[in-house]
């Protein structure tokens, strides 16, 4: 260590100057340092006679001094002790000596003469050690005042430059972002800084208790799961006030009785609060069962173990509240999925409700649905519905429905008459209202409302989209059933109408698609096609507001220029519909009927060149013969492969897509012959499988064709 | 804490039970069909009849659970046309 090197020079230099020998031990006798100087009475004696038992003797009784002092070892032979207190905690003694006491010579003289023996030259030993005498002894004391000073000082360096020793330890364990193993950290704490005997933690309880959750060190068996309520005691304090505060001397404190209690008996007691992620406040204690002070180091020691559990604790929480959000979206997703896999009013009705009240376990939830037309109200409920719903029920339909005022498109928090907090949702979907979620709430605290307020938000979001599409979907399921029974009605009275109509509706389908309109447009728009027998009028009436009957309408009037709409003034579907009936009237010279030049009818006309191209060259090949045959395996496959007649034929039909069993019973073989005739081929063609049997014929055929 | 982490797996149980409303199973089937495990799907599973999502019926170890449909009503001006589960 530097410090204790410079400690020895200084040690050297005092010596030198003041010719003294100087040494340094701790309160219970122990030397520190080198023995440094060369008074050669005090080396003397310290070599041959009992001079440094009488030192250690000396060092153990309590010197209750701050400043230097003369100490008379020996009769007439004196000791300059100065005390330095260290940083620790721990007192120092230095011994700088001898001096002899001018006057008193001879007796001394006599008394070492007596003592140790008269061959030893005392005299001229005790001529040359530096003398005491009543005028000096205040100059002797200032300068070992100077030299407590420096020793001071160097010491308090030492304990500063290698203060994070003690630190890196606990900041090395604390890694990680599991739980924070406080009774580890605990101990490893005491066993780094010992003027701390014990240290614990006091964690909420709930709201009016705090209890000791973790305590390591002396005599603390009895504390765990010690309960106080918050500005009870020393502990109590803290954790009301919120900062730091330390106690010295407690013994007899009357609050300290928490502890005597549980026989448990502290000097002193440092507290600091530590503040949690879910916002309330835990304490760590420590202190000391046998120092009755606290030193400024101690302090910083406690804030430091405080700080770090502090920080390690927020981690973990946030980490744990990550998770936890995380768990909840992935619950979500998975509401999102069933709620999308069945669309379905009661069960999107069930699925909100069932998992609102999974979350806020409150004493109820509903949604209230309302008719926009009638008057009547559905409700979906869970849990304990109190006498008083029937009101709040009106009530919630009167702010949502009929005043629609402030209430939004967010969560609001409604207080009811009964007492208990909802949740409202409304249920929107664009601009429309489709119900409203109501979640009575349970107890819990701001951040966990705040949570439920945020999930049970989204969980409307959803839940009005996916009501939305299952509404949809009921109401087109509904159309297309009475749209596919008026269609199959005209074959029943008209079957050319009705063959007609088929045709134009496949017609104008193919086209559809091929300009690439949605699938609902080419379905709508297959559909007005369809049902163009009947007039426009009465498809309404049966319909209802559909865009099949606005189609077969608009289509309508484009052909017969009734009143004259512009071909780009109406839907595009009612275009294809206008061009799809043109060519039912007049195959041949439907542009007559149409009498526009838009765009579609050039596309309209390329669409039936193409197909009518496609029709003909079907036809042709009808004319030869019927699909030509995958018969590849020709017979020079059969010779290179070497293969059997029996495996040729088996081929032909692998490449020609049969399994074993359609293979079987093709040939008139049994399954196993098949599979035995199947794997000699792959083995004869090595190949692995089928679709590499065929690939392979193929290349065989390709290479004898080129060569 | 504990009531916390246990909000997803009571959410999965609900929608499976609300997904199969006439499934009436054991704890040992509903471990099996659930692949959880016996100590987390009970308490869970108590919370939920406390919730009243789910019954219990039969004494344990061989009580039965099922779903139970929520109250539905169609017109709140009467309160008769309450329809039970």
């Amino acid at each position: 260590m530097q410090q204790s090197e410079l400690l020895e020079e200084l040690q050297q230099v005092y010596a030198e100057r003041f010719g003294l020998t100087i040494l340094m031990t701790d309160e219970n006798g122990e030397r520190l340092s080198s023995i440094t100087g060369d008074n050669v009475l005090c080396n003397h004696l310290l070599d041959k006679g009992d001079l440094w038992g009488h030192i250690q003797e000396a060092a153990v009784w309590k010197w209750d001094v701050t400043k230097p002092a003369f100490y008379d070892i020996l009769p007439g032979i004196y000791f300059l002790v100065i005390p330095i207190s260290g940083e620790d905690g721990q007192e120092y003694l230095i011994w700088a000596g001898v001096l002899a006491e001018e006057g008193n010579d001879l007796l001394t003289l006599g008394q070492l003469n007596n003592r140790y023996g008269t061959e030893t030259n005392w005299e001229e030993m005790l001529s040359e050690a530096p003398a005491v005498k009543p005028d000096n002894k205040d100059w002797w004391i200032l300068r070992s005042t100077r030299l407590s000073g420096l020793v001071q000082a160097l010491l308090k360096e030492e304990s500063r430059s290698s203060g994070f020793g003690w630190q890196l330890p606990l900041l090395q364990k604390r890694t990680g972002l599991e739980k924070p193993d406080i009774q580890g950290l605990f101990e490893l704490f005491l066993s780094e800084r010992k003027d701390y005997d014990f240290l614990g933690i006091a964690e909420t309880q709930d709201e009016e208790q705090y209890s000791i959750t973790n305590v390591a060190g002396k005599e603390v068996q009895n504390l765990p799961g010690s309960l106080f309520a918050p500005g009870e005691g020393f502990l109590g304090r803290v954790a009301i006030t919120k900062e730091a505060y330390y106690w010295e001397d407690i013994e007899n404190n009357p609050r300290s009785f928490f502890f005597h209690r549980r026989n448990f008996y502290p000097k002193t007691i440092i507290c600091h609060p530590v503040q949690r992620h879910d916002g309330t406040t835990a304490v760590v204690f420590g202190g000391s069962v046998s120092v009755t002070g606290v030193s400024r180091q101690a302090m910083d020691a406690g804030q430091f173990i405080a700080s770090m559990l502090e920080a390690g604790l927020y981690t973990y929480d946030l980490q744990k509240e990550n998770n936890h959000q995380l768990n909840r979206l992935s619950s979500l997703i998975e509401i999102c999925k069933l709620m999308a896999a069945t669309p379905e009013v009661k069960r999107i009705l069930y699925i909100l409700v069932d998992i609102s009240l999974n979350l806020a376990e409150g004493p109820f939830t509903s949604v209230i649905l309302k008719d926009e037309e009638s008057d009547k109200v559905q409700l979906v409920s869970r849990g304990n519905i109190p006498a008083s719903m029937e009101v709040y029920v009106r009530d919630v339909i009167k702010r949502y429905y009929t005043e629609r005022s402030d209430t939004g498109t967010e969560a609001q928090l409604y207080d009811t008459s009964w007492g208990t907090e909802v949740i409202e949702c409304p249920l929107f979907h664009k601009q429309e209202l489709l119900g409203v979620l109501c979640v009575g709430i349970g107890e819990g605290t701001e951040q966990q409302l705040k949570e439920q307020r945020t999930f049970l938000e989204t969980l409307a979001i959803i839940g009005a989209i996916s009501l939305q599409l299952a509404k949809q979907n009921q109401e087109s399921e509904s159309t297309a059933g009475q749209a596919e029974a008026l269609f199959r009605a005209i074959e029943q009275f008209n079957k050319e109408a009705f063959d007609k109509a088929d045709t134009t509706a496949a017609l104008a389908g193919e086209f559809a698609q091929k300009i690439g309109l949605p699938a609902p447009m080419v379905k709508d728009i297959v559909t007005a096609c369809q049902l163009s027998y009947y007039s426009p009028s009465f498809l309404k009436d049966i319909l209802g507001d559909n865009k099949v009957s606005d189609m077969v309408k608009e289509g309508l009037e484009l052909l017969d220029n009734k009143e004259s709409p512009a071909w780009d003034e109406v839907s595009i579907g009612s275009q294809v519909v206008a061009l799809g009936l043109a060519y039912e009237r007049h195959p041949e010279n439907w542009e007559a009927e149409v009498q526009s030049e838009e765009g579609i009818v050039e596309e309209f006309r390329t669409f039936l060149k193409e197909r009518q191209v496609s029709e003909q060259e079907f036809t042709l090949r009808e004319g030869i013969s019927s699909p030509p045959e995958l018969m590849v395996a020709d017979s020079t496959v059969k010779e290179q492969m070497s293969l059997s007649p029996r495996e040729h034929e088996v081929l032909e039909l692998v490449i020609q897509g049969l399994n074993n069993k359609e293979i079987a019973e093709e040939l008139y073989i049994s399954g196993h012959t098949v599979k035995n005739h199947v794997t000699k081929i792959f083995q004869k063609l090595e190949v692995p499988d089928r679709a590499h049997a065929i690939s392979k014929v193929y290349q065989l055929k390709y290479q004898h064709s080129n060569r | 804490m504990e009531k916390k982490e246990a909000l997803p797996l009571q959410m999965e149980c609900t929608m499976f039970f609300q997904s199969n409303p006439y499934m009436i199973e054991s704890l040992a089937g509903l471990e099996n069909r659930l692949g959880r495990r016996k100590e987390d799907l009970q308490p869970v599973l108590e919370l939920l009849v406390q919730q009243g999502i789910i019954r219990k019926t039969g004494k344990e170890p061989k009580s039965l659970y099922r779903y139970n449909e929520p109250m539905v009503i169609t017109e709140m001006n009467i309160p008769d046309t309450l329809e039970s589960p």
